[in-house]
């Protein structure tokens, strides 16, 4: 094969790899939206979803995911995480906060908290007021939550959290408390309630 | 060689500044800021940015009423300098406290989680002060700047000897370096001990105080899976040395009075123990050491029933690891904690829902209503309620 011929199909490669879409983010579309065949959802608006193989999670956003976000967790199973992966901050994997299914109703609340904390992507994480909710058909509990960032912005939103078959389901939206939680709040709480779990 | 370690000794011998060359630093004077043209006013205005942004982080600790009671405890042992430091909470769950050139004093939540009273409290704000007062960071700043470029002389010379594998050279002089620089924090941080005793002696603290912070530290330590420091590389004087130091120099001073104020101490951080202490734990640090911690944060007996409680919650939150049933021991020091003080309506939740845990169903359901009956009703009854259907 001559050097030209070696250096066009080399180009001819190249110009491929270039040309492929970022499959990183993906657009929503209004309507029924099936998520990695675990949930099943109903929206109103357009999203853009987020997602890497590598984490068990992925998020939709309109404006960046700093902003808002509604996060689905696939679902744990006994001794895993919702953070499996090992961040920059979090080399204490050991310590990483796990999933037993026979946590009560509190304790997954308090187990959804650890592992936010365990993050460290906000250095400060409340939740409150939880009460009995159904995911779909699952037996599960709601909650709200409180953040800040380290830079001092504060978040707000709220959480739906359930076990079925030993597994833990998880969903969540957070939004900046000025200007972003209050715009979408209500279609962040449509779309959580038309959770079904496939 | 030897002739080039000789010339290497001559040259370091006939440089003007002597090693660790950190011109002399006055102490600050209290109202003094640096002239603008100095490297200290450089370094004042970074920690200037970095105090600017503290003020609003997330990880600052929002209780205005807690820094105001730590303010007051610096302006109290030096009222002199107490226009120049500002002092701040920050949630983080380690015993830290540092000192900024600029006078931003910064605490963190782990080190009042584990003081015992307001005298071990003002011996760490003691101390920081006399960081500041001493300008510390200052000469640390220039001292590392001598010996980075003294080592960088030292391995050029060993380079151009001609002495084979460069990077152990480099190894060997940034061990060097380091060891030198820790050396002189040490110094630094044996005198800021120095004027921190004197500080509490002079406010009528309790000087055995000082010692027992790192008393405790050490005995963490000890039970848990932190590395001691090296005493040659360690960056504060080893803990025992410390004891040591502020023990001997205590028995100098006379007049000695014995102001410990635990009760003012517990009632200003009693709205945030629950949250430290369920911070602590989630630390997973080893059980002896987190049971230490609590003993410690609970030794005035008073509310024992919380220390029985919180111990609960640690085996509790451990659940069942390797064979190890801790939901047994959980319940016996709820069980505890119910014979200390019959009517805190947590212990009984947490007892409640863990018997439903391991099917012992009536005594669950006993517990829970109990919980219900104490807490009038709480934000959480419905929940509580679907369990005892």
């Amino acid at each position: 094969m001559s050097v030209i011929k070696k250096i066009f199909i080399i180009s001819f490669f190249l110009i491929l790899i270039s040309c492929q879409s970022d499959k990183t983010y993906i657009l929503v579309e209004p309507g029924k939206v099936e998520i990695n065949k675990i949930y099943s959802v109903n929206t109103n608006m357009k999203w853009s979803q987020f997602q890497e193989r590598e984490y068990n999670f992925l998020f939709w956003t309109v404006d960046g995911y700093t902003l808002q976000r509604i996060v689905f967790f696939k679902p744990l199973e006994d001794g895993q995480s919702l953070f499996d992966y090992d961040s920059l901050f979090t080399k204490e994997n050991e310590k990483r906060p796990t999933f037993n299914p026979k946590m009560n109703k509190f304790e997954i609340k308090e187990f959804f908290e650890s592992c936010i904390i365990w993050s460290r992507e906000f250095t400060s994480f409340e939740t409150t007021d939880i009460k009995n909710y159904k995911i779909g058909e699952i037996e599960g509990v709601s909650f709200d939550i409180k953040a800040q960032n380290e830079l001092g912005l504060n978040y707000k939103g709220f959480a739906v959290i359930g076990i079925k078959n030993n597994k833990l389901y998880s969903i969540y939206f957070i939004a900046t408390e000025m200007e972003f939680y209050d715009r979408y709040k209500k279609e962040a709480e449509e779309i959580i309630s038309s959770i079904k779990i496939l | 060689m030897k002739k080039i370690f000789l010339f290497i000794i001559i040259f370091l011998g006939s440089c003007a500044t002597p090693i660790g060359g950190a011109k002399k630093v006055e102490d600050i004077k209290p109202q003094e800021t640096p002239s603008i043209e100095s490297i200290e006013a450089g370094l004042w205005m970074s920690m200037n940015n970095y105090e600017e942004k503290l003020k609003t982080s997330g990880s600052r600790l929002k209780d205005k009423d807690l820094e105001k009671y730590l303010k007051n405890i610096l302006c109290n042992l030096t009222p002199e300098y107490c226009k120049d430091i500002r002092v701040y909470v920050q949630n983080m769950p380690y015993f830290n406290a540092f000192m900024a050139p600029n006078g931003m004093m910064v605490v963190w939540t782990g080190l009042l989680l584990r003081a015992q009273n307001e005298a071990q409290v003002a011996a760490v704000i003691g101390h920081e002060a006399g960081h500041y007062i001493k300008r510390h960071s200052l000469k640390s700043w220039l001292d590392a700047k001598s010996r980075t470029d003294l080592m960088a002389i030292l391995s050029i010379g060993l380079a151009v000897g001609g002495i084979p594998s460069a990077g152990d050279i480099f190894n060997v002089t940034q061990l060097l370096q380091a060891g030198f620089m820790a050396k002189h924090s040490r110094d630094n941080e044996r005198e800021a001990d120095k004027i921190g005793l004197d500080f509490l002696i002079d406010a009528g603290y309790d000087p055995g105080e000082a010692p027992k912070v790192w008393e405790n530290i050490i005995k963490e330590m000890e039970l848990g899976e932190a590395n001691k420091p090296l005493t040659f590389l360690a960056s504060h004087p080893a803990p025992e040395e410390r004891i040591e130091n502020l023990k001997k120099q205590t028995e100098e001073y006379e007049n000695i009075k014995n102001k410990k104020n635990m009760k003012e101490f517990k009632e200003k951080i009693q709205p945030h123990l629950k949250k430290w202490i369920k911070n602590e734990i989630r630390l997973k640090n080893k059980l002896e050491q987190t049971e230490f911690v609590l003993e410690k944060t609970f030794e005035d007996n008073e509310n024992d029933y919380l220390l029985k409680f919180y111990k609960g919650e640690i085996y509790r939150l451990i659940g069942v690891k390797e064979e190890e049933n801790n939901y047994d021991k959980a319940i016996d020091y709820y069980d505890e904690s119910i014979k200390a003080k019959n009517d805190f309506p947590d212990v009984y939740r947490e007892l409640g829902l863990l018997q439903l845990k391991i099917e012992k169903n009536e005594e669950a359901k006993k517990n829970l209503k109990k919980y219900l009956e104490l807490a009038k009703n709480p934000k959480d009854a419905a929940i509580i309620k679907s369990y005892l259907n």
